[in-house]
Order: C-alpha cells, then sequence, then structure tokens
C-alpha cells in the first residue's frame, strides 16, 4: 500500500476513520425515511394501474341526468373500443388498514353485479383470481390486505369488522397481489346508475379522454385519476422530508466539519511537511479529497448493505406478516441521502482541503 | 551556487514598531560543502533558511539560485525547486506518526515505487539504521533514529542543497555528531546548510555565517 494513498491513512488510523465513516453513514440511512414516506404511495400502486384501466363513471341525481347517463351508456357500449360493466350505484366502502407509518389508511373498492362481471373487469385489469367460490354477496381482496386486517378467506365482512360496511359479505376469493382494494360482488338491477368503462387498448389518460369526448356537456360524471389525487395529496410528505433531510444535514455538517477540523489540525505538521518537500497545493488538496471520498464510499456501501439489511428484516419479520411492506429503494429515499451526502461530504473536502493545503511548516 | 542581496525581512510591516528578522545582506554560498548559519534566538538565521528554501519571501532583495532569482518565481516553480532540488530537515523530525521508518521516506520520494523504495533502504541502511527498524513507526524509534529518518527522507530525492534547521537540537550529544557526521559526508557532493545555535556542533563546517539581530556579524570560509 503506497504511503500517500487514502486506504494508507484509513488503515493506520482506524478509530479515527471509523467516527468519520459513522457520521457519513448517517446521512446514507436518511434514505431509509425516505422509503418510509414512499411505501404510503407505493400501496397505492395498484390502485393507480386498476383506476388507469376501469375508470367510473356515473349519474349524479336527478332525472334528467338519469337520462344523460342512460344515453352516455348507450354511446359508450356503441363505440367498439370500450367494454362497459354496469354495477350498483349504493356505497360500498374500502376497507381501512395500517400502513408501515404506523397510521390508518383508507381504501378504494369496486362493485360488479356478478362473478362474470369481476372475471371481465379482473382480465382488463390483469389481475389472476380463482372465481370458483364467488357469488353473489361475495368479497374479493389481496392477501395483503387480508393479512393486515387478520383476515382469512371464509370470514364474515359486516359492521363489526369496519363501521362502514352495511350488510353481511363473504370474503370468497383471495388475490395473490399487494392491493389494498376491496372487490364486492353483489347486484342492485333498479339502481344501476354507475359503470366501469374498460378497453383492450386503452388505459389511463387516453382511455379517460375517449370517454370525455363521448360524455361531451352531458350531466355524467367520471372519477377523477386516483394517481393525480393520491400523488397531490402525499407530495408535501416529500416535500417535509427533504426539508428535514436539509435540516438534518446542517447539523451533521456542522458536526462532522468540527470532528474533521480537530482530526485535520492534529496532522497539520504532516501538510505542512508535505509542502515543504514540494507537494503542491493541489497534491494536499487531492490527498484530503481522497481521504474524504474513500471513507465516504466505504459509508456509503456500509450504509447501503446495513440499509438492504434492516429492509429484509423488517419486511421478513414486522411488516409483511401484517400485509405490509417497506420498498427497498425509493426515489425521495435516494434524493433525501444524495442530498444529505453531498452536504456534509462536499463541505468538509473544500474546508479540510484549502486548511491543509495552507500549513505551514516555517510556523509551526 | 547562491548568491544573496541586500536580502531583509520585516515582520509586522503594518505596524510602527517593524520587526527586522533579516537587516539587508549579502552573502554568496558555494556549490558544494557543509555551510553552518549560527546564531541566538530570533538572530534571523531560520528565516534565512526558510529565505534560502523558498518556504518564505523575503520582503526586499534577491536570494539567485543558480543565476535565477527564486524570490520572484511563481509558486509552481518554488514548489518544483523543493521536490526536485532541496531537502530538508526540521528541528522536531516531523514524521508522519502512522507510517513507518520506510514510508516516511518514500512519501517524499519523486521517482517510480521500485526506485523509491530501491533508495530508501539503501539510505536507511546507509544511516545505520537497522533493517527491522525498516517497518517500526516514529513512536517505537528514538529521537536518533528518527532524525536519521527525517535525513534519508531529505536526501530520498538526491537534493544539490540541503537544508537541516537545529538537526541536532533534540538529540543526545552522540547522536548530534553522528547526524554532523552524516551531513558533511553528505556534503562533499552537495550543498548542506545547517541552521544551529550549537556551535560545538559546527567543527567540521566549510564555511560558518555567523548572525546577530538579523545581521551578518562574522563570515568564516575555511
Amino acid at each position: 500500500m503506497r504511503p500517500r494513498s487514502a486506504f494508507k491513512y484509513i488503515k493506520e488510523n482506524k478509530g479515527r476513520s471509523i467516527l468519520i465513516i459513522f457520521m457519513f453513514f448517517l446521512t446514507v440511512v436518511q434514505a431509509v425515511a425516505g422509503n418510509f414516506i414512499e411505501s404510503m404511495t407505493w400501496y397505492w400502486e395498484r390502485a393507480f394501474l386498476y383506476d388507469d384501466r376501469a375508470p367510473m363513471v356515473g349519474a349524479v341525481s336527478s332525472d334528467e341526468e338519469f337520462r344523460d347517463f342512460e344515453a352516455v351508456m348507450k354511446d359508450l357500449t356503441e363505440d367498439s373500443d370500450l367494454i362497459v360493466l354496469r354495477r350498483s350505484s349504493l356505497g360500498y366502502p374500502g376497507l381501512d388498514w395500517k400502513c408501515t407509518m404506523g397510521y390508518e389508511m383508507g381504501s378504494v373498492s369496486y362493485v360488479v353485479d356478478n362473478r362474470d362481471d369481476l372475471q371481465k373487469l379482473f382480465d382488463r385489469m390483469g389481475v389472476e383470481c380463482d372465481l370458483t367460490n364467488v357469488g353473489q354477496r361475495s368479497v374479493v381482496m389481496s392477501k395483503a390486505l387480508a393479512a393486515n386486517r387478520g383476515l382469512k378467506l371464509g370470514d364474515t365482512l359486516d359492521s363489526s369488522v369496519d363501521s362502514n360496511i352495511t350488510g353481511k359479505y363473504t370474503f370468497d376469493a383471495m388475490i395473490d397481489d399487494d392491493s389494498f382494494i376491496l372487490f364486492y360482488v353483489e347486484s342492485n338491477p333498479d339502481n344501476s346508475l354507475r359503470a366501469y368503462v374498460m378497453s383492450d387498448d386503452l388505459e389511463g389518460d387516453a382511455l379517460r379522454s375517449r370517454i370525455e369526448d363521448i360524455i361531451g356537456d352531458r350531466n355524467v360524471m367520471m372519477s377523477q385519476s386516483l394517481r393525480k389525487a393520491v400523488t397531490e395529496q402525499f407530495a408535501p410528505f416529500n416535500l417535509i422530508f427533504l426539508a428535514s433531510a436539509f435540516l438534518v444535514s446542517i447539523m451533521l455538517s456542522v458536526t462532522v466539519n468540527s470532528v474533521l477540523t480537530g482530526h485535520y489540525l492534529k496532522r497539520i505538521y504532516e501538510f505542512g511537511v508535505y509542502r515543504a518537500i514540494g507537494w503542491t497545493r493541489r497534491n494536499v488538496i487531492g490527498k484530503v479529497f481522497c481521504e474524504i471520498i474513500v471513507m465516504d464510499i466505504i459509508a456509503i456501501l456500509l450504509g447501503v448493505a446495513v440499509m438492504l439489511l434492516a429492509t429484509f428484516m423488517l419486511d421478513q419479520l414486522v411488516y409483511m406478516p401484517s400485509g405490509q411492506y417497506l420498498p427497498y429503494v425509493s426515489k425521495i429515499g435516494i434524493a433525501g441521502a444524495v442530498l444529505s451526502n453531498i452536504l456534509v461530504v462536499v463541505p468538509s473536502m473544500i474546508l479540510q482541503g484549502r486548511r491543509m493545503a495552507k500549513a505551514d511548516v516555517t510556523e509551526f | 551556487m547562491y548568491k544573496i542581496r541586500n536580502i531583509s525581512m520585516i515582520y509586522d510591516m503594518d505596524t510602527d514598531e517593524k520587526l527586522y528578522a533579516l537587516g539587508g545582506f549579502d552573502l554568496d554560498l558555494p556549490d558544494t560543502g557543509l555551510v553552518g548559519i549560527i546564531g541566538p534566538s530570533g538572530s534571523g538565521k531560520s528565516t534565512l533558511m526558510y529565505c534560502l528554501s523558498t518556504l518564505k519571501k523575503p520582503t526586499e532583495g534577491i536570494v539567485e539560485y543558480n543565476g535565477k532569482d527564486i524570490t520572484s518565481i511563481s509558486s509552481s516553480e518554488q514548489e518544483k525547486l523543493r521536490r526536485k532540488e532541496f531537502g530538508f530537515v526540521f528541528q522536531k523530525h516531523y514524521l508522519v506518526p502512522y507510517l513507518s521508518a520506510c514510508e516516511n521516506v518514500m512519501v517524499a520520494g519523486t521517482g517510480s515505487d521500485d526506485d523509491v523504495g530501491k533508495k530508501t533502504e539503501k539510505y536507511l541502511k546507509d544511516l545505520g539504521l537497522k533493517e527491522r527498524e525498516f517497518r517500526k513507526k516514529p513512536a517505537k524509534l528514538s529521537g536518533g533514529q528518527c532524525q536519521r529518518v527525517a535525513i534519508a527522507r531529505a536526501m530520498i530525492n538526491d537534493p544539490r542543497v540541503l537544508f537541516a534547521d537545529e538537526p541536532t537540537a533534540s538529540l543526545d550529544h552522540e547522536n548530534a555528531f553522528n547526524v554532523m557526521r552524516i551531513l558533511k559526508e553528505y556534503s562533499k557532493e552537495r550543498l548542506v546548510v545547517v541552521v544551529t545555535h550549537d556551535r560545538s556542533i559546527l567543527g567540521d563546517v566549510d564555511m560558518m555565517v555567523e548572525l546577530w539581530d538579523g545581521n551578518l556579524s562574522n563570515v568564516t570560509t575555511r
């Protein structure tokens, strides 16, 4: 190992280096906090997908609007690209469930008249599920949601399970995915004033736009995009997380720089001698940069390993058994960790590098 | 090798009571030989050495090294001079505590790793260090051994001028004379400038420069 190398310094000064690596490590584990934030929207990913593939249209309330609804239904059905599933317009609540952040979240529900309609819905949504036992007053939900609520196949869902549920339903089929959505099967032919509109070729904005064009200025409502609504609601959490990551990083940066200043001041003689024997400013700054960067890379690698291991353990031992999930990686988590790491490491490199480049052996 | 003209160094330039570390004098130094700069504390001997070695820029005057005024060259040229042509031994050896004796010498080397490694071992052996001491950290070496390592570090790039600032200050009498013997040997083909306030170690010098209050009080050549 070359005497000038950063590894040499780290190897020979393990105690000091470990302290600094630990501080840099703290910047990386901020990503876990970001993962928790992102986990909230992650729960909704399936719901977004299903909503993009089966938006709902419905009548509002007056007779004139009912007539508009029927006219729209006729036009939608006549469009060869669209598949229309009419459904009951009664209220069917979703189930509240606990997220990894510890609080309860609501969910969406779908209602279809019968098993065939549910199969059509599932075919378009891309859901695979054995519907053999499904009949009137059945409920279908995912394994994750069932685990979260402590339900098993055959259980009865009524107001004792969730106060918003009116009537009795049986949990008759389970979907092997992570959706937090309830599917009811119940026919109300006298009150069939809503419909899911699907397509084999269209989804998302394209599908909504086609439906909007058909509705025109008639008094029929279409459900707003769940993706937009939920993302807008969660956006402040991301900002709060980034702001808190910024504040924590500033505090960490001050602490790290105090430690590093003490650390490098002890080495002022070393750098003074380097300057005296002809090292350029760039050589000295380069050595400081390399030492800090190598310690940071070690901290990042350790941080990532610890973070993945901790997430795996949390998921396996705590979250997955109760139908929850903490993602291993998230955009907001990466953004927080990168922001924090830059705020801590870059000022350290600049301050200590400049200080050591000024070391002057004639002043000792 | 050196032509010094009207060199002066003033500290506290901005205050009314200016402190003259060097009072403006002329001095010529030879290409080879052992030159002793002697004087009491505060006489300006270290300042003169720093000016000769580009570690400090004099307030006024010229320091000509091989026909070139080194006070007015760029800092990168000064760094190159210090790296290629000058070697330094400091009063407190200033060895890097976490590097072994061998690595402390190598850290100053400018050639290939192989060459620097071979030269390091040769110099340390020539200076009387045993091989088992090569891997020892400075804390495990005696003061005399540390100073020898510092001398080897100063010699590693075969400098044309070796500056030694109080190289024997922290050594006992025997070690002090051993260090001076080594420097004397080295000065046969190069210039060695030794700054000290201990007249007893300068018995073998080729030229003695005596300073008093920042001015030359006597120059003796043998």
